[in-house]
């Protein structure tokens, strides 16, 4: 279709489909489904209730110190509970560490600190001593840096 | 491509749609929280597509207002059931569509072939406008619904792939594909200079 035929053929279209803007008349139509209306009315009204009885419960004395009570709890939970997530990560990166070198760095040691408490630092730093026994009398300085090293 | 559907009226009305207004979206959720006037902005925004779409099943103008008005009467009580507030347009066509169909089937006018075919036969055999009509109702239901659109209500391929939920592609295509259709019919009842 060329442009011609488009025009000739918009022409005839648009004569033949009644083009007035059809206007919505909100009035007339609320009238006529005063039904469909009120439900939507209603709405609003639910809204607001919904909106009261909340504004209501929470001028409540009582139901003020529940919230808080609850607040506080779940805190408390919050805080007091280990996280065992954590737990297992560091048990991981504790026995990834192979080497005595790594075993026994400052980070390594302090971490294990941290997480786990004094013995669990004593029971590394033991566990990077026993690496490292016993020792040959003819041990070469290669071999003694590639034992500390873990290679 | 425009023709006569005019430059002019399509700037009119782009123009009319200028000012900057809420998204469908936000007047869809003021709708459901209990905002009466958001919902009849919405009526008022599709009011004149939804006649159209009625308009291409029923056939007759004021039947078609009734439809779009039971329509949104219908959508006023199941708005909250609708999941994709973003495709409002759409899920009203919808609606609007199977209202003209049932009101269609209720008062035996849906638009079958046979029928216009006769009615334009007993009636204005000469009349333009009548053959035109004869030639819309050759048409799919879709195609019919998209020439409606185009030309009653003057919408851009933009709203008319907002409002159809298909892509503007696709609308080009479809309606390009119909108005050929329109245009051969019409020529093989002497139309046109082509």
């Amino acid at each position: 279709m060329n442009k011609q035929d488009d025009k000739w053929l918009d022409e005839l279209i648009s004569r033949t489909i009644n083009t007035t803007k059809p206007e919505f008349d909100s009035e007339k139509w609320k009238q006529k489904y005063p039904d469909e209306f009120k439900t939507l009315q209603s709405r609003a009204a639910q809204q607001t209730a919904h909106s009261v009885r909340w504004i209501s419960l929470l001028k409540n004395p009582i139901a003020k110190f529940a919230a808080a009570a609850a607040i506080i709890l779940t805190i408390a939970f919050l805080a007091i509970r280990p996280a065992p997530d954590k737990k297992v990560e560091i048990v991981e990166v504790t026995n990834t560490l192979k080497s005595p070198a790594e075993m026994l760095t400052a980070t390594s040691l302090m971490t294990t600190y941290r997480h786990d408490g004094m013995e669990a630092m004593e029971i590394q730093m033991d566990e990077a001593i026993e690496k490292l026994e016993p020792f040959t009398a003819t041990i070469t300085v290669q071999e003694l840096l590639a034992e500390i090293n873990g290679t | 491509m425009c023709g006569t559907l005019d430059k002019e009226r399509l700037a009119r009305v782009s123009a009319e749609r200028q000012p900057a207004r809420k998204p469908d979206i936000a007047l869809v959720e003021a709708a459901i929280s209990g905002d009466p006037d958001s919902f009849t902005e919405l009526c008022r925004r599709h009011y004149p597509a939804m006649v159209a779409i009625a308009h291409s099943v029923l056939g007759d103008r004021h039947l078609a207002e009734d439809a779009a008005q039971q329509a949104f009467a219908k959508a006023a009580v199941k708005l909250p059931q609708l999941k994709k507030k973003s495709q409002f347009a759409g899920w009203l066509a919808t609606i609007c569509r199977n209202v003209a169909k049932n009101m269609a089937r209720s008062s035996k006018l849906l638009h079958s072939t046979d029928d216009v075919s006769m009615i334009a036969a007993e009636t204005h055999k000469n009349s333009k406008s009548e053959v035109v009509k004869e030639a819309l109702s050759k048409l799919s239901a879709s195609a019919r619904e998209l020439i409606f659109l185009r030309y009653y209500d003057g919408m851009s391929y933009e709203q008319m792939s907002a409002a159809l939920g298909i892509s503007e592609q696709a609308i080009n295509g479809r309606l390009r594909r119909a108005k050929r259709k329109l245009a051969d019919y019409l020529r093989r009842k002497g139309f046109g200079k082509v």
